[in-house]
């Protein structure tokens, strides 16, 4: 009787050691090669439309008459962003620059609204404010103003 | 019901009708009936605390002695610069009852009754009080029976179109609101077409604000302009391009002995033939290259002139050049 014992318990711990498979060889994996890189996508097609500069979102924001310049390529017509207000404009002969007089109380964020072949290069148009006047004729400083173009949308 | 006078008192009032030199007299409660009235006489000042209508205390009455044609001036002072809460001042007959048709001048919210006895006796003044709503407060006043002056103004009388005060092209116009309600109106022609610049200042804002107003020769309004304690909208300064007769009216519905103003004129040129906007715009951006020295320098003297045309210039410019 006691051997009977002790075989089942051998056969247990044989059986126990086998299912843990400590002793087991690893198999390899089956070697894939790496998927081709996915070709880049084509570049979006240039769009089409307007830019607007307008008073940045930490500026102090107010002028009854600004000069701007801007700059970046092909810019377009120059609109007005407030029919009450007077706005005068120019672009450079090679569309690389623009300069705009706005004046009569601007009370709106926009200062002007330039037309371009590619709205997706926004960050390569550069504004500039070059001079600001107040009400009454005073010139202001132009410490604390500060400006930013956004895509107009359709 | 109507109320009798010892002999005493009558004498005591004789006595104070021509006083020696005006006496300080406070009150002494009760005095809320014709009864009970204390004793002033023209020229003493009477002090005293008054409540509104559902307060104890809401009425006080002061008796006067005048001769016949002699002026009762009842000054009071209690809530000059209140604007929900006022005092109210109303002379009454010898009856105590007999309302008289006293006239009144205000300093800003203070009602001074005025009045020319028709008879020799004696007269009951009445004072009550109106608290902000709901307040029930009291409030202490005092009552000066002499006149109480506005200053001198050259001005006036200018209460009407008929009899603006003219003024020149170029001055500086002092005037005053006072009392309440007191009109001023200027007149000024401008016999060539001209620029006229104008503005308004030593203005005391308050809630009610003071206003100019600018009218044509039809005396219709052009454009009226508010004086605000939060500020004015800018422009502070105001330019037309005009010629004719037009009218200035400095307008305050809140006058009294501290209300004043001026105003300034200042005219100039009509701008010389051919300076248009754009011209001026562009040479903002073509410095000295399009304009002449003298269109640039009409432009400055228009403007900020600081001794160079910029942009500030232009925006004066503009200013003007509108409709």
């Amino acid at each position: 009787m006691k051997n009977s014992v002790q075989r089942a318990v051998l056969l247990m711990v044989l059986a126990t050691g086998a299912a843990c498979g400590g002793t087991t060889a690893p198999v390899p994996p089956a070697s894939n090669p790496p998927p081709p890189a996915p070709p880049p996508p084509p570049p979006p097609a240039p769009v089409a439309g307007q830019l607007v500069v307008a008073w940045g979102e930490f500026s102090m924001g107010y002028a009854a008459a600004v000069v701007l310049e801007i700059r970046g390529a092909r810019i377009g017509k120059i609109s007005n962003p407030d029919a009450r207000l007077f706005l005068h404009s120019e672009i450079s002969a090679d569309s690389m620059s623009a300069h705009v007089v706005l004046a009569g109380q601007i009370f709106t964020q926009d200062l002007a609204v330039f037309d371009v072949p590619d709205v997706g290069a926004i960050t390569s148009y550069h504004p500039k404010l070059i001079a600001a006047a107040g009400p009454d004729g005073e010139l202001y400083g132009l410490e604390g103003y500060a400006l930013r173009i956004y895509k107009r949308e359709p | 019901m109507r109320y009798s006078i010892s002999v005493a008192a009558s004498l005591s009032m004789l006595a104070h009708a021509l006083p020696a030199f005006a006496q300080s007299v406070s009150e002494s409660e009760p005095n809320d009936n014709p009864a009970t009235a204390d004793t002033a006489a023209l020229g003493d000042t009477v002090a005293g605390l008054v409540g509104g209508p559902s307060a104890q205390d809401s009425v006080d009455y002061w008796i006067v002695y005048a001769r016949a044609g002699d002026t009762i001036f009842a000054a009071l002072t209690g809530c000059t610069n209140c604007i929900e809460s006022s005092h109210r001042i109303e002379l009454l007959a010898s009856d105590g009852v007999t309302k008289l048709p006293a006239s009144y001048a205000y300093n800003r919210n203070d009602p001074q009754l005025i009045y020319v006895a028709t008879v020799s006796g004696t007269y009951f003044i009445r004072v009550t009080y109106s608290p902000w709503p709901g307040s029930g407060g009291h409030s202490p006043y005092t009552i000066a029976f002499v006149e109480r002056k506005c200053p001198d103004d050259s001005n006036e009388s200018n209460d009407s179109f008929a009899t603006a005060t003219p003024i020149a092209l170029d001055a500086d116009v002092r005037g005053r609101w006072c009392p309440a309600a007191d009109r001023d109106l200027f007149r000024i022609d401008v016999p060539r077409d001209s620029v006229l610049e104008f503005w308004m200042d030593s203005v005391t804002s308050h809630y009610e604000q003071p206003y100019l107003i600018l009218y044509d020769s039809a005396t219709a309004w052009i454009q009226k302009w508010g004086y605000y304690e939060a500020g004015t909208p800018p422009p502070s300064h105001h330019r037309y391009q005009l010629r004719g007769t037009f009218y200035f009216e400095p307008l305050t519905s809140r006058g009294g002995l501290p209300d004043r103003f001026t105003l300034h004129i200042r005219s100039y040129a009509a701008p010389p033939a051919g300076l248009s906007l754009e011209r001026a715009a562009r040479e903002l951006l073509h410095p000295s290259s399009v304009l002449t020295a003298e269109e640039r320098s009409y432009l400055d003297h228009l403007g900020n002139k600081n001794g160079s045309y910029d942009l500030g210039d232009f925006q004066v410019f503009l200013e003007v050049m509108r409709p």
